[in-house]
């Protein structure tokens, strides 16, 4: 028990969590603007396909479409101020309690985006964190623990994969890894996309008819989100892994033209890595262009 | 922060991720979620409500899934079956929200009539050689411009 929690409560350094906040804080103020007027589309849909979720369950019809759009402008806000580290310890809070709402409520029409999960899950852990004691507009005195926070970011990410890769057990069983759940899957998804005027993806034809690449497709995708938490033994195995399910990422990009932004930008993976290396890399290259000016 | 604190909010947050796996499988919620996407066991057959543009001559063209009201394809998906399920009464004004987003559009100067479907294709059929089943009209309107 003590070896476990020796290793979960490990020592970190500051700005690591502080570039976490800032690269994840960052990305979901960034989402929300690009998806703005999608978000504006759903608070402006007929109440009739209204499916509400999540914490938007309190709700029995549909919020005056003034309302949701303001609702997820402050979102947007929150988000910025959250990146910054403003009153962190006032407006983190908020913030995840915002983007809970504003992403719950775009889900609560008729189709849940699993793309977004696992973003508002690590806003709310990094809000339950000393997030802002660095790079932060006010920063608080750093001195308090900052391992455990990014141990809780990466154990978010594994614990999603794990859950993705049991469900396909859960639902389909062993047959899952012979190939032709996927096949269908994917021909199925692409075919929707046809149906509804959308673009369907090119690489995906060629190995429709070549059935046993799937088979492949299949275990390697099984063992990826299963061998999620081998991440969290070590940096080593944590950077592999990483890797490896950003590549699955690409191959569903390529083969569902589905985009998965949070994994696919790295964000996913970022508590496995040191973002802040490369925060001071970027900025020691910025001194050194301006010296040389 | 204390401590126990600190392994009380970490406990807290991945136990309710990990929640997950104590609902049923297709039990989706969100944030925390089972994940029940490319998990079922499923068929090649795609049974689907969409909307169709139709020329003078008869010939049928797919419409993009904004005209519906959403961007995202399983939400348009969602949105016609809706429709079709909720009979005329929502149908009629999709039907002429589509048509209008047509009739706005120079690309499709062609299309004359918006057509609201329901059909089951093969769906290798339907990518791999463009096979596809009889498509049943749930209701159709002009487009006016």
């Amino acid at each position: 028990m003590k070896r476990l929690a020796d290793w979960w409560f490990a020592p970190a350094p500051a700005e690591r969590l502080a570039a976490l906040r800032i690269a994840i804080g960052a990305y979901a103020a960034v989402y929300l603007l690009v998806r703005l007027p999608d978000l504006i589309d759903s608070a402006l849909l007929h109440g009739g396909s209204f499916e509400p979720l999540g914490v938007v369950r309190i709700l029995a019809t549909p919020l005056p479409p003034w309302l949701a759009i303001a609702i997820t402008v402050a979102t947007i806000a929150l988000m910025i101020a959250f990146a910054l580290g403003v009153a962190y310890r006032v407006v983190a809070p908020i913030a995840a309690l915002a983007l809970l709402w504003t992403l719950s409520y775009r889900n609560a029409w008729g189709q849940p985006f699993h793309t977004e999960n696992l973003v508002v899950l690590h806003v709310i852990a990094l809000a339950c964190a000393p997030a802002a004691d660095a790079w932060a507009l006010a920063p608080r005195k750093p001195g308090g623990d900052y391992g455990w926070a990014i141990k809780l970011l990466a154990a978010l990410t594994a614990a999603t994969y794990v859950i993705a890769g049991l469900a396909k057990l859960r639902l389909a069983g062993w047959d899952w890894l012979d190939g032709e759940q996927l096949r269908n899957q994917i021909a199925i998804d692409n075919a929707r996309k046809v149906l509804l005027g959308a673009s369907p993806s090119r690489f995906a034809m060629p190995f429709l008819e070549h059935p046993s690449w799937f088979t492949t497709f299949s275990v390697l995708t099984l063992v990826i989100e299963i061998g999620s938490p081998l991440a969290l033994l070590g940096r080593r195995v944590g950077r592999w892994w990483a890797l490896t399910a950003w590549g699955f990422h690409v191959g569903v990009l390529a083969l569902m033209n589905i985009v998965f932004p949070y994994p696919l930008f790295g964000l996913a993976f970022l508590p496995l890595l040191e973002p802040e290396v490369l925060v001071r890399r970027v900025a020691a290259g910025i001194r050194r262009r301006r010296g040389t000016v | 922060m204390a401590r126990a604190q600190r392994l009380l909010i970490s406990i807290a947050l991945v136990g309710a991720t990990l929640s997950a796996l104590h609902r049923a499988p297709l039990d989706d919620g969100f944030p925390i979620s089972t994940y029940p996407m490319f998990a079922s066991r499923r068929g090649t057959q795609v049974e689907l409500e969409y909307a169709l543009g139709v020329t003078a001559r008869g010939q049928t063209r797919s419409l993009p899934a904004s005209f519906s009201g959403s961007s995202e394809v399983l939400q348009a998906a969602s949105i016609y079956f809706d429709a079709v399920h909720a009979g005329g009464k929502r149908l009629a004004p999709l039907c002429q929200a589509v048509a209008a987003e047509v009739a706005a559009d120079p690309d499709l100067a062609d299309i004359v009539a918006v057509r609201i479907v329901h059909a089951s294709h093969e769906s290798l059929a339907l990518l791999l050689r463009d096979v596809r089943d009889v498509e049943h009209l749930r209701w159709g309107c002009a487009v006016t411009r």
